[in-house]
């Protein structure tokens, strides 16, 4: 009777275990590139959006964002947890695949204006109005009150040259993600 | 009539959730005071960064995953890599497990930083940024009974070193304490 429980139980946990590495491989079908994000953003915006991209970064203070990258440099996106999610360092390097809705913010001349005053008024701590970019050791410089500003300063340079009353942030608040961890093989690479 | 004997069950409420609650109470104190130091480390993982200068760096237009593997080699690295990309003319950042090689190809530095969780306060803080809706349920039963242990610690002893004399004192300056720092913080807390 014992032994019978036993194998009843061992059979359960293989198909368990089966079911869920299945789930692991299973690759989503991709909608949306982030190469083409720049040229497809304003038509998608609001609306529910696949996205597949490199993890280039994700926010060690409670894993509240992500940035994917794409090809080049310029093709970059934030990812916003969505209710009860938490995103991990770990992952970095990944490739994801996130489900979520496309988000725009827009910053012209009287939101920096604002941002500004946030930060001074904050005097180092983090201004309500901050845009989070994820950029190479923010960590470190986070809720710095001199780097905020040279941050609204170049903002302001970026819309002067753009010739636009505003600048786009686009942005995915994200529903669902698959994570797929893949390591360099010499043999398929090379 | 039988009097009703309220400090008694008063006491055993006020007993039987603090021991229920001793694990909740630990890891909202712990995250807490954590969390509260987020500017000065990083309470959930441990973040360690070392400098090597290379010989040789290979131009980043035109780097193989061949290239690669030998600046890992020759960083200490097994050469095993996610992926890597060119974040802008000089860099070449590379995934790697649990952590990332970051080569400036200008000044021929590679900048090897590696995460781990921190053990027992990674746990901690994931729990205290609310990680899903069980958890939110039990940290709001946690929360209201914490109101029942505040009111009902006031009421357990009797005569002077009770609410009469001593529990008056101390709670009051408490809420004075209180008070005090939400004016000073309407002029700037330092």
């Amino acid at each position: 009777m014992k032994m019978k429980k036993m194998i009843f139980a061992v059979v359960m946990l293989s198909l368990l275990i089966g079911c869920s590495n299945q789930q692991k491989q299973e690759t989503p079908s991709i909608t949306f590139e982030l190469s083409q994000l720049e040229e497809m953003a304003p038509q998608f915006v609001g609306k529910e959006i696949v996205l597949k991209g490199t993890i280039d970064h994700v926010c060690e203070h409670g894993g509240a964002r992500m940035f994917l990258v794409g090809k080049t440099p310029s093709e970059r996106i934030r990812i916003d947890a969505g209710e009860d999610m938490q995103f991990d360092p770990a992952w970095e390097g990944n490739t994801a695949y996130v489900t979520g809705i496309l988000e725009e913010l827009r910053i012209d001349s009287a939101y920096l204006d604002k941002w500004e005053q946030e930060v001074r008024a904050n005097k180092g701590g983090e201004a309500a109005s901050k845009v989070h970019t994820g950029e190479e050791g923010h960590e470190k410089t986070e809720n710095n009150m001199e780097n905020e500003l040279q941050q609204i300063a170049d903002y302001r340079t970026a819309l002067y040259d753009s010739g636009k009353d505003y600048l786009s942030f686009y942005s995915v608040r994200c529903l669902k993600y698959q994570i797929v961890e893949e390591f360099d093989s010499e043999k398929e690479n090379d | 009539m039988k009097k009703f004997k309220w400090r008694k069950y008063n006491r055993a409420i006020h007993r039987d959730l603090g021991y229920f609650f001793v694990g909740m109470s630990l890891v909202y104190a712990l995250s807490g005071i954590a969390l509260n130091h987020i500017n000065d480390w990083n309470p959930s993982f441990i973040i360690t960064n070392k400098i090597i200068t290379l010989n040789e760096v290979p131009s980043a237009d035109n780097i193989q995953n061949s290239d690669i593997r030998e600046l890992l080699e020759y960083c200490g690295e097994n050469g095993r890599f996610k992926k890597f990309y060119i974040p802008s003319d000089s860099l070449i950042k590379i995934f790697i497990e649990q952590g990332t090689v970051t080569i400036n190809t200008k000044t021929k530095q590679a900048t090897i930083e590696k995460i781990q969780r921190r053990p027992l306060f990674h746990a901690f803080n994931y729990l205290h940024y609310n990680p899903g809706k069980i958890w939110t349920f039990f940290s709001d039963f946690y929360a209201a009974s914490l109101i029942i242990l505040a009111i009902s610690g006031l009421f357990i002893l009797q005569g002077k070193n009770g609410i009469k004399w001593r529990g008056t004192i101390l709670a009051g300056l408490g809420i004075a304490i209180i008070i005090v720092l939400l004016f000073l913080s309407h002029y700037s807390f330092t």
